[in-house]
């Protein structure tokens, strides 16, 4: 026990206390004394880094709030003129600063302004609408100002000011989605069509932002939105296939619009054309890739989610983030290995819930759980290392 | 091209985007034909405009009475496009506003503008042919 549990932090040390663990590599003679000195600074200011970034966005994102409260509280006493210019003179001045930042290194500094400057914009849309009483949903106001700001937003050095327009592409997209094909987005088909188009759209965002120069935190945001959704989305399709007929009120006819065929067909074969001929990938990751986007393409089958199977869905479900483990594992990512290996396991837990079903609620059911889960966790403690070497092609 | 001019440029598109808007609904506001239109209703909150009055406008019932901007007569009753129901009001005088148009005690109508584009733009919100601010308590 002793000997599994000195290896439960082999691969990913969370929350590590440097100065401890130094110590504890001097004392073995690891490394040297001034080494380890080296290590603890620099992991300091790295974390230094990371906290004063987020204090500046959280600061500037709070005082951008405060701006919309304050024009949404819409003081009438103020004539719509003196409104509009001072909006724009402030406006100019934060422009103004921008550029004069810009030219800095201070990485922090820039993407804390940028991201005010942008919910300045999202502020004085909504001061804009209130003064002319224009008649609008909030998705509109979300457009406009998403295509207006996105020309600045390329130049963020952080993913903080990517995330937010990644999203808000999400919303736009979606949004745009459900309209065109008349769908309820919170109806069944609504999502599978989102599940399946917004993926798509991010994997070939992602691949053209790869192929820029100074397009890493952009790339950095993509992937991750691409990673949760696919998550989300193969999450989805086990749900589906497995659901029975009852359950979904006989929405398991469904078929996708011609025309949406069409365009998910054409953005998948730009995505597979960048993969193959442009991307920097080994040939290991394109197949991982290759085969997550079949395996997922799999589950949004309509006759495969009319098979009412619960079995199917799941190995469907641990096969696609078995293969999105195994990418992370090529990709040198330990911790969002262990982070998938988890979600595996919690899945096989719930087959085991569906297999025994209320039996597991009884005294000898839940011991029974119990030494599974910790049997799991030994195992898995034990053998973490040897696995993650497999999957990154090192074991033997 | 420069990096520094392109980042200058992206910095200025949100701003003259924004200007060109002002300017936009301004002459449209200008050039266009008043109208007044009789309404009744109630307030809720929206996330980013602050208050507003949220109301339902009282279409003329004859046909032939129906105002020229988008949308059509269906059988006496008009039919709008624009979707105008809401007017946005300053957050003090939410409660007061709201009250005097639920109480329906004084007559409610709204002034619209409309352009030649047929696009709709509220230009005050009256009782009893008053403009709302000349009640204010």
């Amino acid at each position: 026990m002793p000997f599994i549990l000195s290896h439960a932090c082999d691969i990913v040390p969370v929350k590590m206390n440097w100065p401890k663990k130094t110590d504890l590599w001097v004392s073995k003679e690891l490394i040297s004394k001034a080494q380890g000195e080296k290590i603890v600074q620099f992991e300091m200011n790295s974390r230094t880094g990371v906290s004063q970034r987020s204090l500046f966005l959280l600061g500037f994102t709070v005082i951008a709030i405060g701006v919309i409260s304050l024009i949404a509280a819409n003081w009438d006493d103020i004539p719509h003129w003196a409104k509009l210019g001072v909006d724009f003179i402030l406006m100019g001045v934060l422009a103004w600063y921008l550029g004069e930042i810009f030219k800095r290194e201070n990485a922090i500094l820039f993407d804390g302004a940028l991201a005010f400057y942008i919910l300045f914009i999202l502020a004085s849309i909504g001061l804009i609408s209130q003064i002319y009483q224009l008649h609008g949903d909030l998705i509109d106001a979300i457009r406009f100002w998403f295509f207006i700001v996105l020309p600045i937003s390329l130049f963020a050095r952080s993913p903080a000011v990517p995330h937010l327009m990644v999203l808000s592409l999400l919303w736009i997209c979606g949004d745009w989605m459900m309209d065109f094909f008349s769908l309820d987005r919170f109806g069944r088909n609504g999502v599978n069509v989102e599940f399946l188009f917004l993926p798509v759209l991010l994997g070939v965002l992602h691949q053209i932002s790869s192929l820029v120069k100074g397009g890493e935190p952009f790339q950095k945001a993509l992937i991750s939105w691409l990673t949760a959704l696919f998550i989300c989305g193969t999450a989805w399709g086990d749900f589906r296939i497995a659901a029975t007929r009852q359950w979904t009120e006989g929405s398991l006819n469904f078929t996708y619009p011609p025309f949406f065929l069409i365009l998910i067909a054409s953005l998948v074969l730009v995505w597979v054309l960048f993969l193959m001929f442009l991307s920097k990938h080994s040939s290991k990751n394109k197949m991982g890739i290759l085969s997550m986007m079949a395996l997922y393409a799999i589950m949004y089958v309509p006759k495969i989610q009319a098979l009412d199977s619960q079995l199917l869905g799941a190995f469907l479900l641990l096969a696609g983030w078995a293969l999105l483990a195994w990418y992370f594992a090529l990709m040198h990512q330990p911790r969002l290995f262990q982070q998938m290996i988890l979600l595996i396991g919690i899945r096989f837990l719930v087959i085991y819930f569906q297999v025994f079903g209320t039996l597991t609620t009884t005294g000898i059911g839940l011991i029974v759980s119990g030494l599974l889960i910790v049997g799991a966790t030994l195992l898995w403690i034990k053998y973490q290392k040897k696995i993650y070497q497999l999957a990154e092609g090192k074991g033997t | 091209m420069n990096k520094k001019i392109l980042f200058g440029l992206a910095a200025l598109i949100p701003a003259l985007a924004l200007l060109g808007w002002v300017g936009l609904n301004e002459t449209r506001l200008r050039s266009g034909e008043e109208f007044v239109l009789p309404i009744t209703g109630y307030d809720p909150r929206d996330l980013l405009s602050g208050h507003y009055l949220r109301f339902q406008i009282l279409y003329p019932s004859e046909e032939g009475d129906c105002p020229a901007y988008r949308g059509h007569c269906e059988y006496g009753r008009f039919v709008s496009r624009a979707n105008i129901n809401r007017y946005y009001i300053p957050e003090v005088d939410a409660e007061w506003l709201d009250e005097m148009l639920r109480k329906g005690e004084r007559k409610a109508d709204i002034v619209v503008v409309i352009s030649s584009a047929g696009k709709v733009y509220l230009k005050d919100l009256r009782f009893d042919g008053k403009s709302w601010r000349e009640y204010k308590p």
